[in-house]
């Protein structure tokens, strides 16, 4: 699980991220909305301790661990533009994650991962230079499960995808969550947002402005809500 | 230790699959050999040279033989008619002015063939002349100067200048592309800092090239025989390897800390390649200028002056010299010659040796100003690695200054032997030509035929032998470490403002 | 360094182009030229590299210009005394003068100054004597200390090496970071010719490039004005100008091979890889093979074989028939038996022979030597068309006087001299033979009758300079500029990636 509680970043004269209490169990997806500068990046870095924060409390997976080395241990991060290693292919790619963190995999497993999300056979042994965005996706979760990710953090998953892409990597964050992990995506796509999260919040200036429970909402009123929020922060 | 392998390992295999690494590399070892091939050329002609000169000077004293043998059997035969004493060997005045034919080589360390160093400006081979050192001081092979001004392409020049060009292209991309990339961050979320992968995928690829480059040399060197293939043949390359060695780990420590500091490939290139032409062409630069600014060399022009004016000094007391010189040798006092009518080839040698007494000082004033520069540019040589690395290899190769020097200093020593001895064999001639009063060259008189007995130059032991890895190379290094810890410290800087924003 | 944006902004939209194109480049050309100052002038690192050039210029500069007043202070305090003491060597028979000689000293052009060439490889004095035709001695190299086999601080080394270096690093993103940060389809879609806004910002290199050479000027300007008499050139002023010329070519050529590599790049990171590739192999590699491979075109003997030679030469006895001959035809002429009661002095005239033979094996040696060097000139001066380094570094040499071909000119003219002193001490001895068993000597009326050796170089060959040097530069400028031409019609109607 995600547990932030009155988490506060300044950068300078500027409040960044301002009192955010943000929770998120074990097999629940939450999406984090917000405009751009609402400090969604600055949330993910401090969330997979990369940045430290002025104030509040992080613990990830339940993990008495600072969030760098809690992170280290159980997150996994899918950024917006998986970078892989362009001449190594899918599974030296994986391979070599896995070993930097001290563990050997089979390559039949990795393998098997890699069918599991739907990879096509043919790219397993092929260069990542020639991977597709929603291929590069797909390895990133291939990670996750490798490293059998507690928490998994995505930064706009879905920008640049088709919509075919779109709804095959969402089926994947949702099996991943079903499998117990938590999942926190930060994103514009409201539509998927819609049909993933569990929750979703509203980042606007810093502050998480509204949350709402997805299941009682369908896009439209999604949409009517968020851009609501907006303007009331105007 | 399994995560060091696979940063390792990986890397260097994405690396090894980059079509531009492989041309790199394949350029580098090409110029490299080409470096070599230029090295050993010079050093074969080096060898030549001195066969060449131990074969005259054995052809000349069997050819003195052979001429001593049938003149002074008979030395009336028409064939001597025109024999001129001054132009002959079988006449002690001829032999030890003209005829005489001596050399001293430098013997060549094993691996010579590896750096030219200073070789081609201070000769290997020398005539020696019992008269004086000057056909030493001012010994040149015959060169193209423009070859000599513009430096050799020999194997340290691809070394020194070009290899470190291509471990900053190699190593330019570690951490930085990761950076360009945003995949720095998932490679942290392994556990991994960026410390590790800064060091250990930058040591990696420098080794890598490193060895590379030290095998094929050492293949090729051994199998062409630029290098003997023997046990001194193969200390000499470990010897150079060594030193290769040191210089990677310098230049490696340059792009850790060229990589830490930047953000992007293109400003690790731009930043390596500046710090290239400070290292490689400006640093030596200013320490050239430096030492020539802080510890002249008085001009040669003087040095000139001052002996044309000991000539005219010792010409004009040559009696009274002359006579002080029979003073301190009596034995070989003439009976009925005043000391001012002995003949001038009877007193050259004593002519000239008082030349040396009288530019003593500034002999001595030359060699300390010439000291003082040299020592002044070794200290200063600290400062720059490429200097360092320049003096490491021509040592290594036993092509340096130094090793010159003392090799100057064993044929000085051999000079006055040669010149003492034939001094007591011209004085003891003179003493038997006054008794004897021969018309023409004869035994008893000048007439000479010990050409076996006139003492030969023999390098000493120590001169053939190889040091060691030059102890300045370590300094090397002090400079990998100073860089290293330059790279930490931007890392950690780099770290710090992140986690503050 | 980033490629400024402002120029973009600057030009006549595309229409203006039709009717008036001429005032639509010049228009884009100083809309680039002052966008593109604007830019450099608030960049640091610009500051930096300028002011780094500057400071080695400079230092480079007064050295060399107190090394060369320093040296010709002792030359000419040298020949001084040297003239002086052979005026006053006393009576002495010719023959014994010739062998006493007198050495002489090889004048700098104060060009050499911004360009040593081989001076410090090279001998600086010579000793004029009987019989022997004697190598200049005292390389100052050999007074080194092994730091001049490195990188020697010089002003050719500030203008050949160090500015090209520093116009690729302000000028390689010129054109590659506006492909790099996506602002290519603006840049073409704003109408302003590419010709005019390169032309603009490669001018504004060369202008910081030749900003490096400023401190060359003014070391020029005060050591010509301390030289006097000591400059040994007849036409200084038009090796000067062509000098300027030259490098400004040089440097101009550089400033088109940076527009051309940074239009035709994709990346800054490749414009960069491609000009330093370009400036190693340029500056470093060909100069340096050139010399190698031009062994090969006239291989140079060993000295010790040369040595050797020379000495089995002269060893022959001049041949002793033909001096009976003459020695039989002169006492016949004279009406005398006996060679003491001649009225001409026979050791003279057996000097005479002797001098002519010698000079004879000498000329046999050394016109081949000199010869197959001028040769390996010849086949250096071919690399000038691969590398603009070694054109203009040929040429500089060459009009600073202080290339291989200025030194052997002076080798010969001392050696001209050399035989023009034996034959004046050999005649007069000649003249006089010895009477009543005292052999003659001659004065200061001899010794003066002597000209002193005073030198300068020929002037130049401007059409050997032409063929040799200054066309490959030439021709080196107009590949770079057909190549940045070529580049810049690929930046206009090529990929914008």
């Amino acid at each position: 699980m995600i547990r932030i509680d009155h988490l506060t970043k300044r950068y300078g004269e500027r409040t960044v991220v301002n009192e955010l209490n943000l929770h998120v169990e074990a097999g629940q997806v939450y999406a984090l909305l917000g405009p751009n500068g609402a400090g969604k990046s600055t949330t993910i870095g401090c969330l997979l301790g990369f940045v430290r924060p002025d104030a509040g409390t992080i613990t990830l997976a339940g993990s008495p661990l600072s969030p760098a080395e809690a992170a280290i241990r159980h997150a996994a991060y899918i950024a917006e533009n998986v970078a892989l290693y362009e001449r190594l292919s899918g599974v030296e790619n994986v391979d070599f994650f896995m070993r930097l963190l001290g563990r050997r995999l089979p390559t039949g497993e990795i393998e098997a991962l890699l069918a599991r999300v739907g990879l096509p056979q043919h790219a397993w042994h092929r260069k990542a230079h020639g991977y597709s965005k929603g291929m590069r996706q797909k390895v990133g979760i291939v990670m996750a499960l490798a490293k059998g990710a507690r928490v998994l953090v995505l930064d706009e998953p879905t920008s640049g995808l088709d919509p075919e892409a779109s709804v095959a990597f969402g089926s994947l964050i949702r099996e991943v969550a079903d499998g117990g992990a938590a999942v926190i995506m930060a994103t514009h796509d409201l539509l998927r947002a819609q049909e993933l999260a569990d929750r979703c919040g509203v980042l606007v200036g810093g502050r998480l402005v509204s949350e709402w429970k997805l299941g009682e909402l369908n896009a439209g009123e999604l949409e009517r809500n968020y851009l609501g929020s907006l303007a009331a922060r105007a | 230790m399994i995560r060091t392998l696979a940063l390792i390992r990986f890397d260097l295999r994405a690396l090894l699959r980059e079509r531009g690494t492989l041309l790199l590399l394949a350029a580098a070892l090409l110029l490299a050999l080409y470096g070599l091939f230029e090295g050993m050329r010079f050093h074969r002609h080096a060898q030549a040279t001195q066969h060449a000169a131990a074969a005259q000077e054995a052809g000349a004293r069997a050819a003195a033989n052979d001429l001593a043998a049938r003149y002074f059997a008979n030395p009336d035969a028409p064939e001597f008619a025109g024999l001129r004493y001054y132009r002959t060997p079988v006449d002690v005045r001829g032999y030890a002015f003209r005829e005489h034919v001596g050399f001293a080589s430098l013997p060549a360390l094993p691996g010579a063939a590896l750096a030219i160093g200073e070789a081609d400006i201070r000769p290997s081979t020398v005539r020696v002349r019992a008269e004086s050192m000057e056909s030493v001081r001012t010994a040149a092979e015959i060169e193209h100067p423009a070859r000599l001004a513009g430096g050799r392409y020999d194997l340290m020049f691809f070394v020194v200048y070009l290899w470190p060009l291509v471990l900053l292209s190699l190593c330019a991309s570690v951490l930085t592309q990761d950076r360009e990339s945003l995949r720095l961050r998932s490679l942290l979320l392994q556990g991994v800092g960026s410390s590790r992968i800064l060091f250990v995928q930058a040591g990696a690829r420098a080794l890598l090239a490193t060895v590379l480059l030290s095998a094929v040399v050492a293949a090729i060197a051994l199998a062409t025989g630029s290098v003997p293939s023997d046990a001194s043949g193969l200390q000499a390359i470990a010897r150079w390897a060594g030193i290769v060695l040191l210089y990677s780990t310098f230049w490696s420590a340059v792009a850790a800390a060229v990589c830490a500091c930047c953000a992007s490939r293109m400003s690790a290139a731009f930043a390596g390649f500046g710090l290239w032409l400070l290292f490689v062409i400006v640093a030596p630069a200013a320490i050239d200028a430096a030492a020539r600014l802080a510890a002249p060399v008085p001009p040669r022009e003087r040095y000139v002056q001052a002996m044309r004016d000991a000539i005219d000094g010792v010409n004009a007391n040559r009696a009274a010299s002359l006579a002080r010189f029979y003073d301190s040798h009596p034995e070989w006092r003439p009976a009925r010659t005043a000391p001012g009518d002995v003949s001038s080839s009877v007193s050259r040698l004593h002519r000239a040796q008082e030349l040396e007494r009288t530019m003593q000082g500034v002999e001595r004033e030359f060699a300390q100003a010439e000291g003082a520069r040299a020592m002044l540019f070794a200290r200063l040589s600290a400062l720059s690695p490429v200097t360092l690395a320049n003096a490491a290899f021509a040592a290594a190769a036993g092509n340096d200054y130094a090793r010159h020097r003392r090799f100057v200093g064993e044929v000085e020593r051999h000079q006055n032997a040669l010149r003492d001895w034939f001094q007591d064999a011209i004085q003891r001639a003179a003493l038997g030509d006054e008794r004897t009063g021969c018309a023409r060259t004869c035994l008893g008189g000048y007439g000479f035929r010990d050409f076996d007995r006139v003492p030969r130059f023999s390098a000493s032991a120590a001169l053939a032998q190889p040091t060691g890895l030059p102890q300045r190379a370590w300094l090397l290094l002090g400079w990998a470490g100073a860089f290293g810890v330059l790279a930490l410290a931007a890392l950690a800087r780099e770290r710090h403002r992140q986690q503050r924003g | 360094m980033q490629a400024n944006s402002n120029a973009i902004t600057s030009a006549a939209s595309p229409h203006a182009l039709d009717g008036v194109g001429r005032g639509v480049w010049r228009h884009a050309f100083l809309g680039a030229w002052l966008a593109d100052w604007r830019e450099r002038r608030r960049d640091w690192r610009v500051a930096l590299v300028l002011a780094l050039g500057l400071a080695l210029a400079a230092s480079a500069a007064l050295l060399a210009a107190l090394d060369l007043e320093r040296a010709r202070s002792a030359r000419g305090a040298a020949a001084s005394a040297e003239s002086a003491r052979w005026i006053g060597q006393g009576s002495k028979n010719p023959h014994s003068a010739a062998h006493y000689g007198v050495y002489a000293f090889k004048p700098l052009s104060t060009l050499a100054a911004l360009d040593p060439g081989v001076e410090h490889y090279v001998g600086t004095s010579i000793w004029l004597e009987a019989h022997k035709q004697n190598d200049m001695v005292y390389r100052p190299a050999a007074d080194g200390a092994g730091a001049d086999r490195q990188f020697r601080l010089s002003p050719a080394l500030v203008l050949q090496v160090l500015a090209p270096a520093a116009m690729i690093f302000l000028g390689f993103g010129m054109f590659a970071a506006e492909r790099e940060r996506g602002m290519l389809p603006a840049l073409r879609l704003n109408g302003a010719p590419l010709g005019a806004i390169a032309a603009a910002r490669g001018a504004v290199l060369l202008c910081l490039a030749l900003a490096m050479s400023l401190p060359a000027v003014v070391a020029i300007a005060l050591v010509k004005w301390h030289a006097g008499d000591a400059e040994p050139l007849h036409d200084a002023g038009s090796r000067t100008l062509l000098f300027a010329a030259g490098y400004l070519v040089y440097l101009a050529t550089w400033a088109a091979l940076v527009t051309a590599a940074s239009a035709f790049a994709s990346t800054m990171r490749s414009a960069l890889a491609m000009l330093v590739t370009a400036w190693t192999l340029s500056n470093l590699v060909v100069p340096r093979a050139a010399v190698e491979l031009a062994q090969a075109a006239a291989p140079l003997p060993s000295t010790h074989a040369f040595r050797q030679a020379i000495d089995d030469e002269l060893g022959m006895p001049d041949d002793p028939a033909e001096a009976e001959r003459h020695k039989r035809q002169l006492l016949q002429q004279y009406g005398v038996d006996k060679v003491e009661d001649l009225p001409v002095n026979w050791s003279g005239i057996t000097q005479l022979r002797s001098e002519a033979h010698g000079n004879a094996v000498f000329d046999r040696h050394y016109g081949p030597l000199f010869a197959a060097m001028a040769a390996q000139d010849r086949a250096i001066a071919v690399a000038g068309w691969l590398s603009p380094a070694v054109a203009i570094g040929g040429l500089s040499s060459r009009l600073a006087a202080s290339d291989n071909a200025s030194h052997v000119e002076f080798v010969q003219a001392a050696e001209q001299h050399r035989r023009l002193m034996q034959e004046l001490l050999n005649s007069d001895l000649a003249r006089h033979p010895d009477r009543d068993g005292v052999k003659y000597e001659a004065g200061e009326v001899l010794w003066r009758s002597i000209p002193p050796f005073r030198f300068t170089y020929a002037p130049t060959d401007w059409g050997q300079l032409f063929t040799r040097w200054l066309l490959p530069l030439l021709a080196g400028l107009g590949v770079a500029l057909a190549l940045a031409l070529a580049s810049l019609r690929r930046l206009r109607s090529g990929s914008v990636k």
